[in-house]
């Protein structure tokens, strides 16, 4: 896996030198406050409306029964594209082709080293969640670490649309669905939904790599 | 225990004060308390101890004398922010010399990130409506004070401050206001009272293994004891003063103890004197024409460097003479303190301090 890192300091991976970057994890609460506090449009009233779906938990105190806490949900497509946006170029929604894929490629890729978690561009915020997560989940594939499964539905662009892919644990929400199959909608577009959340992907052109790579925020795995 | 030398620091008041407002809508039924508040205490504070105020949710800084003009557009142009506060704690987290005050009402949502963090022992939360700490632990949060009691809570002055310790002796200190004195019993006390600067820099002795006690006496007899800062010190020394030809032939007769003549009245003095009176005056004039053009009074080293004698003030109303003593200026009178290991204590020998004291070799303290 190759690994880089988004302006917050949360890492992202593709699994080919030149491939699509997906984020490691849902976009956390850490991250989309960052983005709140430089966009100055969303204010308290709006995210006590995102924080009453899904409360809000401290990256330092959260356990195996909390995890979704760390993550925004709630939010509409059209807001985790603005964040896109914010979080820089090349930043998007990933297609349900692209997000089934990544899905598929990690069910049996085995995690053998970590070394993501010794890379001086990972934000120590980001690698205290990933220790945290190792040891509550106990992931022997990629698979369950990136939270792709078990742990929230996620918006994915389906055409114009935009569609939910995902199988959350049961304790958090209840269901059946497999994602390489069963896509989830809201009954509504404005509705938000407690359980939808999303992870960006990034297309990187050869030079952008190589530029990383100087940055010293690359590393081949 | 041997004696040893250490040095360290004091600091009052001198911390700058950071205020981060909330203009977020859960503190829009606040807002002109808010804005209330911080006039009056703006009016109260010493300008230059308010370096900035920041807006919840917000990075940017806003410069404090602006606020009574600005206040109104500030709050108006953050009213949009989410109450957080990682932006800000970021920017100040290594400003050990910050006080943080933050008003407002409503949770502050990433708050729990800070918890027991050590920037939450020098942030106090004032709620005006709903609490902004929601708990928290270690965030300390008080409830409507009114502007007096809020300054008092964050910027509160000693009404005295006294310094001791086993063995504990000042030698040089940068505040004024501090008086040493020793009592009966041998104990050295380095005092201040009733001033608006406690802030303090010392080099002191004080018994190898213990540590000067620091006391803190507040108005209604409430007591704190806190620690000095260990800093490493660095007291600047004055430029050495090249006694003349005729000044070094007075101080080389001195040593010998032979009588010299003035330069002052031209009669012959005995080695000992250090002052003449023959122009009238109570002191008299320094024996020394150069340090007398200097004003210089109070210790004074002599060293000689080949065939020159120089001389150096020193500005202290204590000075080392090694081997546990000291000489300690009151007045006029300048007396030797021996300190004695049973006891614990400096006390006094019965003996003022002779002129041309030896030091160290070619090295000598008067005080005039």
């Amino acid at each position: 896996m190759w690994w880089s890192f988004d302006k917050t300091g949360f890492p992202l991976f593709s699994l080919y030198p030149d491939g699509l970057q997906i984020h490691l994890f849902p976009v956390t609460k850490l991250q989309f406050e960052m983005f709140l506090a430089e966009h100055n449009k969303y204010g308290d009233n709006w995210y006590k409306e995102i924080l009453a779906l899904n409360k809000r938990v401290s990256y330092k105190k959260f356990t195996e029964k909390d995890i979704e806490g760390l993550f925004i949900t709630g939010v509409l497509p059209e807001e985790a594209e603005e964040f896109a946006q914010w979080l820089g170029e090349g930043f998007r929604l990933p297609t349900l082709a692209e997000w089934r894929g990544v899905y598929k490629n990690l069910e049996n890729k085995h995690i053998t080293h970590k070394e993501i978690l010794y890379n001086k561009c990972l934000d120590p915020r980001a690698k205290f969640i990933i220790e945290r997560l190792i040891k509550f989940i106990r992931p022997s594939v990629w698979l369950d670490l990136s939270l792709l499964r078990g742990g929230l539905v996620e918006w994915v662009k389906s055409g114009p649309a935009y569609t939910g892919l995902g199988s959350p644990r049961p304790d958090f929400q209840p269901n059946l669905w497999n994602p390489l199959q069963d896509e989830i909608r809201p009954t509504n577009s404005t509705n938000r939904v407690s359980f939808f959340g999303f992870r960006l992907v990034r297309e990187v052109k050869k030079a952008d790599r190589y530029m990383n790579q100087s940055a010293g925020c690359w590393e081949d795995g | 225990m041997p004696l040893i030398k250490a040095s360290g620091s004091l600091r009052f008041g001198n911390d700058k004060i950071v205020f981060i407002l909330d203009a977020s809508e859960s503190a829009q039924n606040v807002k002109e308390n808010i804005i209330n508040l911080m006039y009056e205490i703006l009016k109260q504070l010493p300008h230059s101890s308010v370096e900035q105020i920041y807006f919840l949710g917000n990075p940017s800084h806003y410069d404090p004398s602006m606020f009574t003009s600005r206040a109104t557009s500030w709050f108006k142009q953050n009213s949009s922010r989410a109450s957080l506060i990682t932006p800000i704690f970021h920017i100040l987290r290594n400003r050990e010399d910050v006080q943080i005050v933050t008003i407002g009402s409503g949770p502050i949502f990433d708050l729990a990130d800070w918890e027991n963090d050590p920037i939450l022992q020098r942030t106090l939360f004032v709620c005006l409506g709903e609490s902004l700490t929601q708990g928290v632990e270690g965030a300390d949060e008080i409830k409507s004070p009114s502007p007096t009691d809020l300054i008092n809570h964050f910027y509160l002055l000693p009404t005295c401050a006294e310094i001791k310790g086993k063995g504990f002796l000042p030698l040089l200190w940068s505040n004024p206001s501090y008086r040493l004195s020793i009592s009966r019993n041998g104990e050295a006390t380095l005092k201040a009272e009733n001033t608006t600067d406690f802030s303090l820099k010392l080099v002191f002795l004080i018994t190898e293994g213990s540590e000067p006690q620091v006391t803190l006496t507040y108005s209604g007899g409430i007591q704190k004891s806190i620690a000095l800062d260990q800093i490493e010190l660095c007291w600047e020394s004055p430029t050495p003063i090249l006694l003349t030809t005729s000044e070094k032939e007075i101080f080389n007769k001195a040593l010998r103890r032979e009588s010299f003549l003035c330069l002052h009245c031209g009669k012959e003095h005995s080695y000992d004197t250090l002052r003449c009176r023959a122009k009238g005056g109570i002191y008299g004039d320094c024996i020394y024409p150069t340090l007398a053009k200097e004003g210089i009074s109070g210790f004074v080293i002599f060293f000689i460097e080949g065939d020159k004698v120089f001389s150096i003030p020193y500005q202290s109303e204590v000075f080392p003479l090694g081997n546990m003593k000291a000489a300690i200026r009151k007045g006029p009178i300048t007396k030797i303190y021996a300190y004695d290991e049973t006891n614990g204590g400096w006390f006094e020998e019965n003996q003022q301090l002779p002129p041309y004291y030896l030091i160290e070799e070619g090295k000598y303290v008067v005080v005039f």
